[in-house]
């Protein structure tokens, strides 16, 4: 019963940290990208890079780490076995190595960039357009590795009976 | 048929400057971003399915 309850936690804070930190790099890629283009083309990108930046960046950064922590927790004694890709935990063990390399590419590429990017790392106007890009490039990297990394997640053991996989 | 690809206004953008082919980085755009991760997707797919039971 008690790691019926672990586990029940773990899954309802995946989820919920896995949707506040999805959702946001969503929203930086679907929403942000093109309005902060717009927005620095009229002069007033600044309302953007300095009020709602900071603050979507300290949610998108700790809910990746708490998504993860959470779905090891879920996966348990099996996380060897799912990141090793054992049958039957092929599926998710894919969907975990994709949330993963997505987990570093936040703390590294996306979050080091920005930082410079936004002045907490001191940086030149030629190395803030380096970083950005770079930013840029690894934001759409992890919207990329999202599609196969949400489809491995959902499908690896619900779904195993359409696909086929376990 | 290489070239209509190589020259698709979606995934690549390919331009010939002096000679050479220069390819549009795909995740320059929404549209070649979410392409290329159903790529992936499939590649994966194909590739877990691969996998005999056991290994």
């Amino acid at each position: 019963v008690e790691s019926n309850w672990i586990t029940g936690l773990a899954r309802w804070l995946h989820f919920f940290f896995g949707i506040m930190w999805i959702g946001l790099l969503y929203y930086f890629n679907f929403v942000q990208a093109q309005a902060l283009a717009q927005a620095n083309a009229e002069g007033i990108g600044q309302g953007i890079t300095k009020y709602v930046l900071p603050r979507a960046l300290f949610f998108f950064r700790w809910a990746a780490v708490i998504t993860w922590i959470m779905g090891a927790i879920l996966l348990g004694a099996h996380f060897g076995s799912a990141f090793t890709l054992q049958h039957p935990y092929t599926g998710i063990g894919i969907g975990a190595w994709l949330g993963t390399i997505m987990l570093i590419n936040v703390w590294t590429f996306i979050w080091q960039n920005q930082k410079k990017v936004l002045g907490i790392t001191p940086a030149t106007d030629e190395e803030k357009a380096k970083a950005r890009r770079q930013a840029f490039l690894a934001s759409r990297v992890n919207t990329m590795l999202s599609i196969p990394m949400l489809f491995f997640m959902a499908s690896g053991f619900s779904h195993a009976a359409a696909f086929g996989l376990q | 048929m290489v070239k209509h690809v190589l020259r698709h206004p979606v995934l690549f953008k390919g331009r010939i400057i002096g000679g050479v082919l220069v390819l549009k980085n795909p995740l320059d755009t929404l549209t070649g971003t979410i392409v290329c991760g159903l790529i992936i997707t499939i590649v994966l797919y194909v590739i877990v399915k691969s996998i005999p039971v056991g290994a």
